[in-house]
């Protein structure tokens, strides 16, 4: 179930500030493990309970409940940014005229609506999205192999501005943008099996997400070229432009905008469940009660995060970097990891 | 304490009030040796020769014989020297007596005897099996259901020859009293399952029930709106390999669709004939009913969303012979498909209630009038016809007919949303599509189960 991850990163790619982004994406694996390896450490201390219980085992009844809160506004400010990615993308791609209003309307009943269903519901979405996406991945690769728009020498040439530059944007960003929101899964943590299972199903699924981002990122380049990659907004849209089978199966971005509404469908209505989950143990009511009005909320949101797509874009890669996801994803459980450490007597810890 | 005596003006005066004025209801007096005696049955629900031969007629000759001289002896031994063989209960208590004369017993009684004998002597009109009309195969058994449980039950039975094929009796509906049995092999079906099921027939509030698909509306899941969360098929081997596939089979008299309970998405891609074939063959089969189910679904309405709003998607030489088409059509492609859609619809209907004689006519009003005439009227373009046609063709595909039915009009939502919101719209609507399919669950079995377990793997 944990394939949930690939969601909108393999369209989205990483956030190109080098060249070598696969190189980038390759790397990026390290540093992840760590972090998933501090994840699951909370699991093992935090005994059976979800990421809530925990912030509150941890940090006390208020200080806990308004972390609680943070991460409730957290994933849904992420959920909205994700919407806005589709926005976007829809609107660039496929509907430049309607309002953007009436694209989110739409949208947003449906996440909803998957996230009414539950952590089993949303579990089968997963798998069929995934299946899906990874269908719709291989067809698109094949075609534009056939399209003989796919060219090794692109590659090249390679670490052009260094190592050092490559391993900087590791930690800048890329750990952070696909990988940290596995937090997310902290909170589901007790429907997600025993911790053994999981951890071993987490490391499984950092690794396939980082090699199909990877792959992506290589197909992107290869058919674009590093300068195109660079300054194209959706690369893989741009990518799938180039096809063209024999003159007859030309303009496949259907394909990308379809895995790219369903990949943010998906990642949406998780980050919605975990919203409304934690928005349910602040006010203790039931988890299902939150999810449409909050959904709304996600909608209102993604359209009033930013004014244009460069800002929502540069917003997402400074500032939301540094003020939400690397406290939020590290600095927090970090210090609820150390808290809990503590707090355990000694004779339970091993 | 006082046993109860059944006296034969008591009796009547009952019955009388009980049934009213109906004609089908006989009294008959009989004289056994030197006693009075009475003979009660409807000659709606009893073969009337088999009850002289095996009741009327013995009893008369064992009485001439004098083996029933001792006539003291009472019913217990009348039965047990003149009915051996057949089905028979006694009576101690004239309650039931109107409900088992409604099943086809015929009752009969000696003046100031404490027991009743009732005889089974039902038997109906039944029409004998035929062939499937709704799912036919071309290799495979050819034995249809029919509209009498009894026979539907050993066409199960003869085909699973395993004493742990069970079947219970349940009543449902309080007004027609219809029977319904459980069918299921011991060990097998699931416990929780069976409890479910067993619960919601006890606790029905039907008033009436004539087929199994007012059946389908009491299981049905409140979550599965648009697709059936119950299999039924009116062929006893899909049936009895549902039954061995751990599932619980649901026979409702007076129907030939025998219900499948719990039935997943995959079943409305199966046809029994897939099994019977080259592997290869029917899994290719099976691949383009999927096929088939997506392409009915969405075709109609990604023409409409691609040639409304993404031109550039399409080929450029499909392109500019669709746009050629197009020219000096009235209406807009969404309503040209509506209008189409809704042709083939009243076509559909008018077939299936047409007599079959007139069905024919239909069919050519249908294709010469409608399709050619509206073509060459300038009304539709030739590729929106191209385009119904497909879509309707591939909606037979499905080998159970609710399942197709039901999806179709999620077809005109799909048309709708995509003439308004174009490819996005389409995609929504798909997305909002799986999301319901992924929600499903039909006795705590996700709908959408090989999958599902693919993801169990996985996650544990």
């Amino acid at each position: 179930m944990l394939v949930f991850l690939l969601g909108t990163s393999i369209i989205y790619g990483t956030p190109r500030l080098v060249p070598d982004t696969w190189l980038v994406d390759l790397l990026t694996i390290v540093p992840a493990f760590l972090l998933a390896g501090q994840y699951l450490l909370l699991i093992r201390l935090g005994r059976g309970g979800n990421l809530y219980d925990m912030l509150i085992g941890a940090w006390g009844k208020s200080a806990g409940r308004l972390l609680i809160l943070a991460y409730t506004v957290y994933f849904l400010y992420i959920a909205s940014r994700n919407l806005r990615d589709m926005l976007e993308l829809v609107m660039t791609a496929l509907l430049r005229n309607t309002p953007g209003e009436l694209v989110v309307i739409l949208f947003v009943p449906i996440v909803a609506f998957a996230a009414v269903g539950g952590i089993a519901a949303l579990g089968r979405l997963s798998i069929l999205i995934v299946l899906m996406v990874m269908m719709f991945f291989l067809t698109l690769t094949f075609l534009l192999i056939f399209s003989g728009s796919v060219d090794s020498e692109r590659l090249f040439p390679f670490l052009s501005e260094g190592f050092g530059k490559v391993a900087g944007s590791v930690f800048r960003s890329s750990l952070w943008f696909p990988y940290g929101e596995l937090i997310v899964f902290l909170v589901f943590r007790t429907y997600l099996g025993e911790s053994g299972t999981m951890s071993r199903t987490c490391m499984f699924s950092l690794l396939s997400s980082a090699v199909a981002l990877t792959f992506s990122d290589l197909l992107q380049i290869c058919t674009l070229g590093m300068e195109n990659k660079k300054y194209s907004v959706f690369a893989l849209l741009d990518a799938a432009r180039l096809i063209n089978v024999a003159n007859f199966i030309t303009r496949m971005d259907a394909l990308v905008a379809f895995i790219f509404i369903f990949g943010v469908l998906l990642k949406a209505a998780v980050l919605l469940y975990a919203g409304s989950r934690g928005a349910a143990v602040l006010f203790k009511t039931e988890v299902n009660r939150f999810a449409y009005p909050l959904a709304m909320l996600i909608g209102a949101l993604s359209l009033l995060v930013s004014r244009n797509h460069a800002e929502h874009v540069s917003e997402g890669l400074i500032h939301v970097m540094y003020w939400l996801h690397i406290p939020l994803q590290f600095i927090v459980p970090l210090a609820t990891l150390l808290l809990l450490w503590i707090r355990t007597p000694g004779g339970a810890r091993a | 304490m006082t046993t109860f005596r059944f006296r034969i003006d008591a009796i009547k005066q009952q019955l009388q009030r009980r049934f009213g004025q109906t004609t089908d209801l006989m009294l008959v007096p009989i004289r056994i040796g030197s006693r009075q005696g009475l003979l009660c049955y409807l000659t709606t629900m009893t073969n009337t020769t088999f009850l002289t031969e095996t009741v009327t007629t013995p009893l008369l000759q064992a009485y001439r014989q004098g083996g029933l001289a001792d006539a003291d002896r009472g019913l217990d031994a009348v039965r047990e020297l003149l009915f051996g063989g057949l089905t028979t209960r006694l009576l101690d208590d004239p309650q039931p007596l109107p409900v088992l004369l409604t099943q086809g017993y015929a009752g009969l009684l000696l003046d100031g005897e404490p027991l009743m004998l009732m005889i089974d002597v039902k038997e109906l009109e039944k029409r004998p099996i035929s062939e499937p009309t709704t799912q036919n195969v071309i290799k495979g058994p050819k034995e249809a259901f029919t509209e009498s449980a009894d026979t539907n039950m050993s066409l199960i039975r003869r085909r699973i020859l395993n004493e742990r094929l069970r079947f219970e009796k349940y009543v449902v509906g309080s007004q027609s009293q219809t029977p319904v049995y459980l069918a299921f092999v011991e060990g097998e079906a699931d416990e929780r399952v069976l409890r479910d099921i067993r619960d919601c027939l006890q606790g029905s509030s039907m008033v009436s029930l004539f087929d199994s698909g007012s059946m389908e509306q009491l299981f049905r899941s409140r979550r599965g709106l648009l697709f059936p969360t119950l299999y039924n098929s009116e062929r006893p081997d899909s049936i009895c390999s549902c039954l061995m596939d751990k599932r619980v089979a649901l026979i409702v008299n007076g129907s030939p669709f025998v219900l499948v309970v719990p039935a997943l998405f995959s079943d409305f891609f199966k046809s029994p004939e897939d099994d019977y074939q080259w592997f290869l063959l029917g899994s290719f089969i099976r691949v383009l009913r999927y096929l088939a189910f997506m392409l009915s679904l969405s075709l109609s309405a990604l023409y409409v969303a691609a040639t409304c709003y993404h031109q550039e998607l399409i080929p450029t030489l499909l392109l500019t012979s669709i746009a050629a088409q197009r020219i000096g059509i009235p209406f807009p492609a969404v309503v040209e498909m509506l209008l189409m859609e809704m042709t083939f619809e009243l076509l559909r209907e008018a077939g299936t209630r047409m007599p079959r004689l007139v069905g024919q006519s239909i069919s050519i009003a249908g294709a010469l009038v409608l399709g050619e005439a509206s073509v060459q009227a300038g009304i539709v373009s030739n590729i929106t016809v191209i385009v119904v046609a497909l879509t309707a063709i591939a909606g037979f595909v499905s080998p159970v007919y609710s399942f197709g039915a039901n999806i179709r009009l999620f077809r005109y939502a799909l048309i709708i949303l995509g003439s308004l919101f174009g490819l996005y719209g389409v995609i929504v609507g798909f997305a909002f599509l799986v999301v319901h399919l992924t929600r499903i669950e039909t006795f705590g079995i996700p709908y959408l189960s090989p999958l599902a377990r693919l993801g169990g793997r996985r996650s544990h």
